[in-house]
């Protein structure tokens, strides 16, 4: 689809294994380059070593949570898209995030169905914003 | 009329009448006393002159005359003295003027002595009379002083003297007499009075201090004494009535006295006969059950006792102590109450039948549903706050998993499709209770602002509308427009709403209506804004309505319900200060909630829902 050079490249952040696993499978059945860390500084590693076109992550973590981590993708990377996960009906938290450059958010549990859909739509976003952005300079 | 004026006045009338009699007679005594002794000395004075004139008359000797008229004239203190002759003519008068004219009167002819009382212009005069005779001198006075009467001796008549006596004097003197006679008897009379309205009264003021005192026993106001320090008879009457006042207090109560300790108990009582119909009731038992006190004396007690289910009703006249029982009140309701009897006797010790004091229990029962309820409710609080986090996430996995195999299938006729797909929605099922949890476990932590129940309720439409089209249920909504803000999380108001209709919708058959209605309620110095959710479903069986809002009670099939719904339902009202009340019958079954609108001066502006 909007698939540049080789596969979508996708960061999950989950302190639940449960979570990170089934991420992993989906995405990765699904044809994108998944990588996987266990916290926010962890994620922050991974960010440094290679480059995202989407992050998924928790917001409740210990250490560092999914906001902070948020911030520093927006400050290091601002054009990867991040997608937030909250624990159910913390819609204030999910507001927040929106508010601070996430662009999306899911509820956990979540519907397979609907998280592949958004990821899918913050890639899209993440092409668009990289063909207007890079290839026009 | 009050006995002493009635006393009073018959001892006046009684003094008034005797000393007027006393007087008139006493003035007719006198008088005749005083008359008659002018008259005895008026007759012998003018027997004297008639004795003395005699030769005067028959000489015609005036000067004679003159002389022994003037003497008598002086000793009877006469106005005039006159001598006649024997044809009437006057020969001489101490009135001069009246010689030789005729003395037209009775006496000139007059053969014996004889007297009168005369009115005259000068008052009353009396006027003596006496013939004088012819006698031979040696007799002469000794007939003479046989009052001039005719007798064999007397010769013939000659003349006559006649004196004339004004008895203005006399009379005066007889009248002063009266007078001071009259004065006496008014004094005496004044006197007697006096001291009789004393010694009346003094007998009356304890007669009056008595009927003071009957008054307020009869009032009941037993062992009131009255101050009577008299040794009499009437002294011994206030004795015996304090005796009598005293004995009252200490023997007996007075049926006003119990009469108002029995209506102004608290709890209602029953007296019960022997034949088990009731007797006497009190006014708490009136308001308990609703009924008149004509309705309930002579009825059986049995007929107002509702039959408990299985047991044979207890027969009211067991000695029982706090034994429960339910009445039947006029309105249809019941009404469970605690009761307790004891025997009622009478002064032989035989039985009367029995007391019945009864406790009303509905306050006491609903204090402690209500209690047990939201004991529950935080116990499920806390177990969702604790559990459901955990369940969650695990959970979100599973479901995860399942519906990404799901997808993954290649036919639906492969072999693992019916797993799958019984995995996803036993987890969805799952999801539902735990979101139900969570939102339970998150009720306290809402934030309230001024919202207006009609907009919440037109969101919430749009969503339970979907709902009823699939149940093939017709929504009706009533809103009355206007309604004041009240304080209120428009997201749970929401939910309300939803968990509201979502049980209605579930509860029709096919063809039901659904009426969500709003209104202003005023209820005394409150205002409610009310929500009104009725269907016309097959209605809640009365001995489930009391579990609905509690956690984890459900009729629906299992898989369909979580039991929370009206619970939170419960819940969020709860923490919005409001009520919920559910009326139910086949048919008809409506819920009620109230909001308070707590500030009148909410500004009226459209909240934000």
């Amino acid at each position: 689809m909007t698939q540049q050079s080789g596969a979508l490249r996708v960061l999950v952040v989950d302190d639940e294994e449960g979570f990170r696993d089934l991420l992993r499978w989906e995405l990765a059945s699904a044809g994108m380059a998944v990588q996987t860390a266990t916290s926010g500084d962890e994620g922050v590693d991974r960010l440094n070593e290679s480059t995202f076109d989407v992050v998924v992550t928790d917001i409740t973590m210990p250490k560092m949570d999914g906001l902070k981590l948020l911030q520093h993708v927006k400050e290091t990377s601002p054009q990867t898209e991040v997608i937030v996960v909250t624990g159910f009906s913390a819609v204030e938290t999910a507001v927040y995030a929106m508010r601070h450059g996430a662009y999306d958010f899911i509820l956990k549990p979540y519907d397979m169905n609907d998280l592949m859909s958004r990821v899918k739509k913050a890639a899209e976003a993440y092409s668009r914003c990289r063909s207007c952005g890079r290839s026009n300079p | 009329m009050k006995l002493q004026t009635r006393i009073l006045c018959l001892g006046l009338a009684l003094a008034v009448i005797s000393g007027g009699l006393t007087l008139g007679i006493a003035t007719r005594v006198f008088d005749s006393i005083l008359v008659g002794q002018v008259i005895q000395l008026g007759t012998l004075e003018a027997s004297k002159l008639a004795e003395r004139a005699s030769d005067g008359i028959v000489g015609g000797k005036e000067a004679a005359l003159l002389f022994e008229l003037q003497a008598a004239q002086h000793a009877t203190d006469a106005s005039a003295a006159i001598a006649l002759d024997a044809s009437g003519n006057v020969l001489a008068d101490t009135d001069i003027t009246m010689k030789g004219q005729r003395y037209a009167h009775a006496f000139a002819a007059e053969i014996s002595a004889s007297s009168e009382t005369v009115a005259t212009r000068s008052g009353t005069m009396l006027r003596v009379g006496t013939p004088v005779w012819e006698s031979a001198a040696a007799d002469l006075g000794e007939q003479l002083l046989m009052a001039g009467a005719p007798s064999e001796n007397t010769k013939s008549r000659i003349g006559s003297v006649v004196l004339e006596i004004p008895l203005t004097k006399t009379l005066a003197v007889s009248r002063r007499i009266v007078r001071q006679l009259a004065l006496i008897i008014c004094v005496i009379g004044l006197a007697a009075i006096i001291s009789s309205v004393l010694v009346v009264r003094g007998i009356l003021r304890p007669v009056s201090q008595l009927i003071s005192g009957t008054e307020r026993i009869a009032r009941g106001d037993y062992g009131s004494q009255i101050q009577v320090s008299r040794a009499d008879e009437v002294g011994q009457l206030a004795g015996a009535f304090n005796r009598m006042s005293q004995v009252l207090a200490e023997t007996t109560v007075s049926k006003k006295f119990m009469h108002g300790v029995f209506s102004n108990m608290t709890e209602p009582l029953f007296v019960i006969g022997v034949d088990g119909k009731i007797q006497v009731c009190n006014e708490a038992a009136l308001a308990l059950i609703g009924y008149d006190r004509s309705e309930l004396i002579g009825q059986p007690l049995l007929t107002f006792v509702v039959p408990e289910e299985g047991t044979p009703a207890r027969d009211p006249m067991d000695i029982v102590k706090n034994a429960e029982a339910t009445l039947g009140t006029k309105q249809g309701s019941r009404v469970d109450v605690l009761y307790s009897t004891s025997q009622l006797k009478d002064a032989e010790g035989k039985s009367q039948g029995v007391i019945l004091v009864a406790r009303d229990m509905t306050e006491r029962k609903t204090m402690e549903t209500i209690i047990r309820r939201s004991e529950k409710m935080s116990a499920v609080g806390q177990l969702a706050a604790g559990v459901a986090h955990e369940i969650n996430n695990p959970l979100g996995v599973i479901l995860g998993y399942a519906q990404a195999l799901t997808r993954r299938l290649a036919s639906p006729e492969d072999p693992s499709a019916v797993p799958l797909k019984s995995i996803e929605k036993e987890a969805l099922r799952c999801k539902g209770l735990v979101q139900d949890l969570l939102t339970f476990s998150r009720v306290s932590k809402v934030e309230k602002e001024p919202s207006d129940l009609n907009k919440i309720v037109t969101a919430a439409l749009s969503l339970v509308s979907a709902q009823a089209r699939m149940g093939q249920v017709t929504v009706e909504s009533h809103l009355t427009d206007g309604l004041p803000l009240f304080l209120g999380n428009p997201n749970q108001i929401q939910q309300i709403i939803i968990n509201l209709a979502t049980n209605a919708i579930d509860a029709m058959q096919n063809n039901g209506t659904l009426t969500i209605a709003t209104n202003l309620q005023t209820d005394g110095p409150l205002t409610w804004v009310c929500l009104r959710v009725r269907d016309t479903g097959s209605g809640i069986p009365p001995d489930l309505l009391s579990k609905i809002f509690e956690p984890f009670f459900t009729t629906k099939p299992v898989g369909k319900g979580t039991g929370l719904g009206l619970s939170l339902v419960h819940e969020i009202i709860g923490k919005h200060s409001g009520t919920i009340n559910v009326e139910s019958r086949p048919g008809s079954t409506e819920f009620t909630v109230k909001f308070p609108v707590r500030f009148a001066d909410v500004p009226r502006q459209v909240a934000k829902v």
